[in-house]
Formats: C-alpha cells, sequence, structure tokens
C-alpha cells in the first residue's frame, strides 16, 4: 500500500506542477493610481480591469486620494508580492522615483499612466500611456493665438489645476510655447482652482471683476472641461458675453468632459482638446499585453490629441462622456 | 417654566446681542474693517464678484451652518459632512433621471438625513466618540459610493430644480437658500425646546442629564438636521452643476469649521449661533476675494488666507 | 474577574487588545486566502506606521494635555519642504532645520493660546493653514525634487528584514515619548495638566510651560515626520505628500486618547497606528479593492467607536432587561 502511494502522491505532484503554468498564465497586474472618485481616474481603472479580464490579465486596482507616500508604499508592496507588472498612475512627478528604482531593481515594468515622472529618468519605466500635457496645452495656445490674430492686445487668464503637479505645469509649459510668437498676448493671471468646479466658478467671477476697469478679458484658459463649466456659469450670471469677437470672452479648456462638448456644441465654450480616460485605459491594456507577448514596445506611447471645436464636436462625444 | 408661556418667555428673552459675547467681542470690528477694505478693492462691489461669491460660498455655508450644529450641541466637528454633500449631489443627479424634482429632492434630504442622523445614534445612545464615527462615515460612505458609481460621474437628466439657478431681487436662490438656513438654524437654538436642549447638551452634559433631556433623541435630532443641511448643499451643487460626482464636496469639512471657528463659536460646544458662522464665511470669503483682485500670486494667497483666519481667531482673545 | 474588567478599561490595554485582535483576523484570513505573511509583510506594516506614527505622537501629547493640534497636518507639510529645499547642503542639516521651525512654530502657537486664553483648535486650525501657506512660499506652489535619490534608497532598505531607517527614527521615538510619560516628573505633570488644569495648578505644576513644551514636542516630531518622509521620497509638495491628519486623529483616538484630556499614553497610540497599519497593509496583501477597503477600515472604525462607548454597558443591560422582561410576559 505504502509502495503504491508514493507513487501516486508523485503522480499528482507532477500533474500539479503541469497544470500549474496553465493557470499561471494568467498575468497579474498592480494597477496603482489615484482617487478613484474622480471620473477621469474611476474610468481609467474601470476600462484597465475590463480589458485585462479580457486579454488574460488579473488586475488589481490600489488607490487612495491623491497620496505619493500610500503610492510609494503601494509599489514597494506589489514589489513584495511579485506582480508581473505595473499599471502606475503617478500622483507626484518626483516623489516616486525611489520606489520606481526598487521596482526596476526588482525586475518589474512599470508602465506610466496619464501623467509623466521627472524628466532624465526615462529607464525608470516601460512605457508611457497617455496624452502629451505639453502638447495639450499647445492645442489651447494655438486656439487663442488664432483668435488674437488682428488684435492689438490680448488677454488672457489661467484657471488652473492642482499647481503643485506635473500636468497643469506642464500645460501651461506647453500654452507659454504655442503663444510665444506673438507679444500682444499676455497671461494676466494663474489662478489655482485645484480641479473644482465650484472653485474655478468662484476665481472667474473675481477675475471678472478684476479686469472689467481694463477692457475685461479676451480669453479664459481652465484646464479641464468641468472646470470651463464653471467659468461659463460665473459669466453668464455677470451678463459677459462669450464668444471670439472683440469685447467677448472667449473659454476653452484642455481635456474634454461631458459638460464641455455640451457647452462647445452650444456655442459657449470655443474648444477642448482630446484626453480621453477609456482610450487610455484600452491602450495600457494594450500594452501590457504586447510586453507579455515579448513584442517590441513604444517608449511613448502618446495618445492622438486633437483640437475639439464646434466643427468636429459630436465626434468625441461618446469618448468624452464619462 | 410651563410649556404654555415658554415661546413667550424665549421671545422676551431675546435681545439682539448676537454679535457681543464674551468669545467674539472684536468680530464685528473685523469685520468692519474688512468690509472697508472691501470697499476700497476695485471690483469688489461689482456684480460678477458679488454673484460668484454668493453662488459658490452659499453652498460651503450649508455645510458650516450644519457642522456649527454638531460643535455647538458638544459633538466638537465632523469629517463626513462634506462626503455626505457630495453622495447628496450623487443621489439628486441619479434620481433627477425618473423626472421628477421633487423625488430627486426628497430622495437627496432622506438619504443625508438618515446617514447623518445615524452617527448621532451612534454616538447618542453608545455615547460613541463623535470624530471617529464621523471618520467610519467617511470611509463608509467614500467606499460605497466608489462602488455603485464605479468612479464615473453622475449626470442630471432634464432640468428640475433649474429655478436654483435664477436670481430673486438679484441675489442667487442659492444666497436665499443658506439665508433661509442661518436664520432657521438660528431660531431653532434660540426658540426651541429641541433647540435650548442641543446648546444645554453642550455646554454640560450631566446638567443636561440631570434636567431630563434624552441625550439619544437630541443627538439624532442635531445629526440628523445637520445632515439635511448638507444634502441641502448637494442639492444646490447638482442642480447648478447638472451633476454629482464624489469630487464635490471635497475640503468642505475643513472650510466649514474654519467658518464655524471664526464666527467664534466655542469649539467644547453651548455657544455660538449661526449667523456669527455666516459671519465667519464672509470673512474667509472674502479675504480670499480680495487678495485675488488685488492680484496676489497663487502662493502668497495661500499663505495671506491662513495669516487672516489666525489673525481672525487671535482677535477673539482676551 | 473585576481585575480583569479593570484591565481592560484601561485605555492602554484596550488598544493593544484591539492590536492583537486585529493582528489575529488579518492572520486568519491571510491563512484562508492563501497568502504569505512574511517579513516583507511586516516590513510593509512598519513602513505605513512610520508614516503616520509621528505625527499621531505629536497629536497624541497635545490631546494628553488636554488640547488638540490640528496643526501638525501643516508643519508634516512645511517640515518636508524645508527639510528638501535646505537639505541640499546636507539631509542632516536640512533635518535639523525643518525640527527647529517645527520646534519654534509649536512654541509660538502654545504662547499665543496662553497669553490670549484661546481655544488650540481654534488657533492650530489658524497655523495650519498658515504653514502650509508658507511651504507654497517656498516652493512657489511647485514639487520639489531632492536630487540626491541614494538618500531615499538608504532610508528605506530593511534594517534586520523588517525595519528601516524611518520606521527605527519612529519607533525610538515612541520608546522615548513611552519613558518621559511613565518615568519621568515632567511625563506626571503632563498628565496631572490634562486631567484637571486647575488642580495641578494648584499643587505646583507650571502649567504654560508643559503646554508650551509640548506643543514644541508636537511640532518637532510633525516637522521630523515630513522631513523623513520627503527624503524617503526624495520629493516635498506644498499640497503634502499624503494625507496624514484623518489617519493620525483616528490613531490617537484608537490608542485610548480622550478629547477631554489626561488620558493616553504613546504606547497606546503606538498600538492605534499599528491598528490602522496593519488594516492598511493587510487588506493591500489580500489584494481588496480600495472602496472595499475603505468600507472594512470604516467598518472597523466604526466597531471600535461602539464598544468604545462609555454608555455600552448600559444599553446593553437596557436591552437585556428589554428582552427578560417579554419573555416574562409571554
Amino acid at each position: 500500500m505504502p509502495a503504491f502511494r508514493v507513487p501516486a502522491f508523485l503522480f499528482a505532484l507532477a500533474m500539479t506542477g503541469l497544470l500549474t503554468p496553465a493557470v499561471a498564465q494568467e498575468k497579474r497586474v498592480a494597477h496603482i493610481t489615484v482617487a478613484l472618485g474622480n471620473p477621469f481616474v474611476g474610468t481609467v481603472a474601470k476600462t484597465i480591469q475590463d480589458e485585462g479580464k479580457k486579454n488574460g490579465m488579473a488586475v488589481s486596482v490600489f488607490g487612495g486620494p491623491f497620496d505619493a507616500a500610500l503610492q510609494s508604499q503601494q509599489i514597494d508592496d506589489a514589489i513584495a508580492q511579485k506582480y508581473d507588472a505595473i499599471a502606475l498612475f503617478p500622483a507626484n512627478p518626483n516623489a516616486l522615483l525611489p520606489a520606481l528604482t526598487r521596482a526596476k531593481a526588482a525586475g518589474i515594468p512599470v508602465v506610466l499612466i496619464n501623467s509623466g515622472i521627472a524628466s532624465g529618468h526615462d529607464d525608470l519605466y516601460l512605457s508611457y500611456v497617455g496624452e502629451d500635457q505639453k502638447v495639450l496645452g499647445q492645442i489651447v495656445g494655438k486656439m487663442i493665438s488664432d483668435a488674437a490674430k488682428g488684435r492689438d492686445a490680448y488677454k488672457v487668464a489661467i484657471i488652473s489645476g492642482t499647481l503643485s503637479e506635473s500636468t497643469p505645469q506642464s500645460r501651461i509649459a506647453g500654452f507659454k510655447d504655442a503663444i510665444a510668437a506673438n507679444p500682444k498676448i499676455e497671461i494676466v493671471a494663474v489662478e489655482d482652482a485645484r480641479w473644482d468646479t465650484a472653485r474655478s466658478e468662484q476665481i472667474a467671477g473675481q477675475l471678472f471683476a478684476r479686469f472689467a476697469a481694463r477692457g475685461g478679458l479676451d480669453a479664459v484658459f481652465a484646464m479641464a472641461d468641468y472646470m470651463a463649466f464653471g467659468v461659463i456659469k460665473s459669466a453668464k450670471a455677470a451678463r459677459i458675453p462669450l464668444g471670439t469677437g472683440k469685447g467677448q470672452t472667449m473659454v476653452v479648456a484642455s481635456n474634454c468632459a461631458k459638460m464641455g462638448i455640451d457647452a462647445i456644441a452650444a456655442g459657449e465654450q470655443f474648444g477642448t482638446a482630446t484626453q480621453m480616460p477609456a482610450r487610455t485605459g484600452r491602450e495600457t491594456v494594450a500594452t501590457l499585453k504586447q510586453h507579455f507577448a515579448g513584442q517590441p514596445i513604444k517608449k511613448e506611447n502618446i495618445l492622438e490629441m486633437v483640437a475639439i471645436t464646434k466643427q468636429n464636436v459630436e465626434t468625441f462625444r461618446t469618448d468624452c462622456t464619462f | 417654566m410651563s410649556p404654555k408661556y415658554f415661546w413667550v418667555e424665549r421671545l422676551m428673552a431675546f435681545r439682539p446681542r448676537l454679535w457681543i459675547s464674551t468669545h467674539g467681542a472684536l468680530l464685528p470690528l473685523g469685520l468692519a474693517l474688512l468690509l472697508l477694505t472691501a470697499m476700497f478693492t476695485p471690483g469688489f462691489l461689482s456684480a460678477p464678484n458679488l454673484l460668484s461669491l454668493v453662488n459658490t460660498a452659499s453652498v460651503i455655508g450649508c455645510v458650516a451652518v450644519a457642522m456649527m450644529l454638531i460643535t455647538i450641541s458638544g459633538n466638537v466637528l465632523s469629517f463626513a459632512l462634506g462626503v455626505t454633500t457630495g453622495c447628496s449631489a450623487m443621489m439628486f443627479a441619479w434620481l433627477t433621471g425618473y423626472e421628477s424634482g421633487l423625488l430627486a429632492t426628497v430622495g437627496a434630504l432622506v438619504f443625508s438625513t438618515v446617514v447623518t442622523g445615524f452617527q448621532g445614534l451612534l454616538i447618542g445612545l453608545f455615547r460613541a466618540n463623535p470624530i471617529i464615527v464621523s471618520i467610519a462615515a467617511l470611509g463608509l460612505m467614500t467606499g460605497a459610493a466608489e462602488l455603485i458609481s464605479q468612479g464615473s460621474m453622475i449626470y442630471a437628466s432634464g432640468s428640475q430644480l433649474q429655478g436654483l439657478n435664477d436670481t430673486f431681487w438679484s441675489v442667487p436662490a442659492s444666497g436665499w437658500v443658506l439665508l433661509a438656513l442661518v436664520l432657521l438654524a438660528d431660531f431653532i437654538l434660540r426658540f426651541t425646546r429641541f433647540g435650548r436642549n442641543i446648546v444645554m447638551l453642550g455646554s454640560n452634559m450631566t446638567a443636561a442629564k440631570a434636567a431630563g433631556i434624552s441625550l439619544w433623541r437630541t443627538t439624532v435630532g442635531v445629526y440628523a438636521l445637520a445632515g439635511l443641511f448638507s444634502g441641502i448643499a448637494g442639492i444646490l451643487l447638482a442642480a447648478r452643476y447638472n451633476a454629482g460626482s464624489l469630487e464635490y464636496g471635497i475640503g468642505y469639512d475643513y472650510s466649514a469649521i474654519a467658518a464655524v471657528l471664526v464666527g467664534g463659536t466655542f469649539i467644547g460646544g453651548g455657544e455660538g449661533t449661526a449667523l456669527r458662522t455666516l459671519a465667519g464665511l464672509v470673512v474667509i470669503t472674502g479675504a480670499g476675494a480680495i487678495l485675488l483682485l488685488h492680484g496676489v500670486s497663487t502662493e502668497y494667497q495661500f499663505l495671506f488666507t491662513g495669516l487672516v483666519l489666525l489673525v481672525a481667531v487671535l482677535v477673539q482673545g482676551r | 474577574m473585576t481585575s480583569i474588567s479593570r484591565l481592560i478599561a484601561e485605555p492602554i490595554i484596550r488598544a493593544c487588545v484591539l492590536f492583537l485582535f486585529v493582528a489575529l483576523v488579518f492572520a486568519v484570513s491571510a491563512v484562508f486566502a492563501g497568502v504569505v505573511v512574511d517579513a516583507t509583510t511586516m516590513f510593509s506594516v512598519l513602513q505605513n506606521f512610520a508614516m503616520i506614527g509621528l505625527v499621531a505622537l505629536g497629536l497624541g501629547l497635545t490631546v494628553l494635555i488636554g488640547e488638540f493640534d490640528l496643526s501638525v497636518a501643516g508643519m508634516f507639510i512645511l517640515g518636508g519642504c524645508v527639510a528638501v529645499i535646505v537639505g541640499s547642503n546636507g539631509p542632516v542639516f536640512g533635518l535639523a532645520v525643518a525640527v527647529l521651525i517645527g520646534i519654534a512654530g509649536g512654541i509660538i502657537q502654545a504662547l499665543l493660546m496662553i497669553r490670549l486664553g484661546l481655544n488650540s483648535v481654534a488657533i492650530t486650525l489658524g497655523g495650519l493653514l498658515t504653514f502650509t501657506g508658507i511651504a507654497h512660499v517656498l516652493t512657489e506652489s511647485k514639487s520639489v525634487l531632492f536630487n540626491d535619490l541614494s538618500v531615499a534608497l538608504a532610508m528605506n532598505v530593511p534594517v534586520l528584514g523588517v525595519f528601516s531607517l524611518r520606521s527605527l527614527i519612529t519607533i525610538a521615538c515612541f520608546l522615548a515619548g513611552g519613558v518621559l510619560i511613565t518615568y519621568t516628573r515632567i511625563g506626571r505633570d503632563i498628565v496631572a495638566t490634562g486631567s484637571n488644569r486647575h488642580a495641578a495648578r494648584v499643587a505646583g505644576v507650571s502649567t504654560s510651560h508643559m503646554l508650551v513644551g509640548v506643543f514644541a514636542v508636537s511640532g518637532a516630531l510633525a516637522a521630523l515626520s515630513g522631513a523623513l518622509l520627503s527624503f524617503g521620497l526624495s520629493a516635498a509638495s506644498p499640497t503634502g505628500l499624503s494625507n496624514v491628519m484623518i489617519p493620525a486623529i483616528a490613531a490617537v483616538i484608537l490608542g485610548g486618547g480622550s478629547l477631554s484630556g489626561g488620558v493616553g499614553h504613546p504606547i497606546g497610540i503606538a498600538a492605534g497606528v499599528l491598528v490602522l497599519a496593519i488594516v492598511r497593509s493587510g487588506l493591500t496583501v489580500l489584494g481588496v479593492s480600495p472602496s472595499v477597503h475603505e468600507i472594512v477600515t470604516g467598518a472597523l472604525l466604526l466597531v471600535v467607536a461602539i464598544l468604545d462607548g462609555p454608555a455600552l454597558g448600559e444599553r446593553l443591560y437596557q436591552f437585556k432587561s428589554m428582552v427578560t422582561l417579554r419573555v416574562g410576559s409571554i
């Protein structure tokens, strides 16, 4: 009896050994992200989870309220638990460099999503998936410089997302590049509205009041569509004419949302730019799939960025609603 | 005091000394100084500034009055009112899908009242620590809302309650709502038995118990009222922006506490009024607006807002 | 039996019991989920402990003396920013400057509080915003990078498998705090000031000195914690690298601190922080989604709040007699 038992046990063990790789083919991916209550962030996470499942990946989501220290800890935990890859939506461009250095040392590939890290550290990640935040700023800058053609003076106010993050800084840099050729365009204020609709509305009202005596603002660049929505509310309440003409205020944003699409269609907002969470999520999974299949990967997977104005607004309605 | 003459006595006892008390004799002075500065700030008295101030500050104001009620009842503060505002906005936006403004309003208000009232029940019944209960509620609501909404924004369908975006006698409806809530809160605190119980509970729990006040009923009542006010803030937000998301209401807890403290409400409970909380809110938002109108750069805006708040607290010292 | 219930009533013991309970629940669920708990898990718990530990300790000491220092969150941010900016001349120098600023900030707030007879919550809310404002001015509202990555890597290298430099400093501070409160005259004076300020004054305790000292320590610990975190992450940000306020408050109260003062102990606070750290690391190890994570933490806090409520026994007694009454009437 014991003589029979041992080979049986060995056989079973061998079977398990054979079976295990089949099970383990499901790659484990840690998606480390920021506040899931944010619609953009939430949609990226949901898409990565759903698409990952379809492509044989088990995605675990780790989040927190824009907390870089927590993210750093989560990266360390993911390293300790030997995940096959990390998909990271960084909360801060600088604070994750040490954790990413440890991930690299442990041989775990990291895909960066939507926001980059400090320049000069390209070796710390496998690929960047998302829009180029600087180009998004440039697209808006071009809209403004087109509108400013032939004007003697052109005053723009920027209502920004949280200034200590990398995204707003990159967009402002891109915006400045695009308007540099025309010295008549002047950035008269940069205010921090922390991505908040109500705060944007309040700041916009104060900016309108501040510049009313000096001929008003020619344009307001609110960083996101839901911030521009607050600006439009404020302008409407104060009866400030919206539009690109002289004496009117032109409202532009740099990432699309349903509110912006509606406002552009209604002619209240001039334009915005494409930054679409579901696409980012799909591309992230596609990049991971290529990596797991051993295929070559683009280091900078910059998604197509297009200016959205009244002409093409309906094309983007679905992708911009989240 | 017989119940029959209770009202009369309260009315007789009423003296307009809302502004003068041991804790904030200098608040009106500070307020006057601020108004003077505001007068000489170009653009402060213009329509765009005042309208946007009223429109956005009135939402925080509702939460601040709710916070004041909790503080005055001796329960220090709550970290869950902001998230309740956000969740009520989501609830309202979701219920507008059923084409009834009334349903959406009632639904959102019932939600916020019950959720916050339940916290009051735990605090009143078991004397559970109010701050820990509020932190627990913050976690539970955030997690549940994230799971249910899957992180996406909830858009209001149709245009229910668009009247809230109109102005009446050139003041936005939200401003009137806040004013009504302030008056209601002060009326309750001053002239009703329930309000008197709240204040007594806040100033001396043992005495309140000895006087036969039901601890848990009063606590449930005050929390339910605070929840109702936060729910109204949520509805104002959702009706204004035609949407609801968990991001609505983020940071409102701290703004509300700031307004309560600058308004001179005693953090230990038992003392304070909604009108003074409103004054505190005016000081904070007014100072912010003045800084922006003078073109102060953002980093100095952060610093000066802090200093203004510090000074506003300091002038209340002896 | 009475001695056991008296022990349980002791806040420190209660916090430690809670800690053991949470650790046990985690261990059991890890076994059922087939997750290996090893040194790396312990390391992760201690890293989380280091993240909020010192802020909670500073806040806890102010709670012990009957006050409440909201400004720790602001000093945490300012300490990090100062350390990184000044630290380009050597990280230890940066750390020292940050701690000195923390001490100064604490002393100024305490003096204002005593001289003007103001409540600490109000003053320190002003402090919170002012310190954050100074951090914004120093960094021009931008995230700052500390160029020497090797410091960050050294800060987080495992020592003896489970510790890191950050967690060792945190543990050392807790031990020092524990010795101070239990074995020194100053510690007894702090507790006396917290329990009954008037009586303490009558008994000859200089309560003002105690208050100034505790706020200086609280400021120093917050600044130290922010500086250590910033060096550990090689960066600083005026909007904060971590949301420490709410976890720190939760940890202090879980650790047996009472808002009426005079109750609490550094060891209890450490147990409170460890409870949150275990929940955080544990749920990450178990792969629970962040939304469920929030719910579990919230539910745990709610249960603890109810069990901790002084009126629970009374209510249970009422409930029991109500049930007996009903059963009796049938």
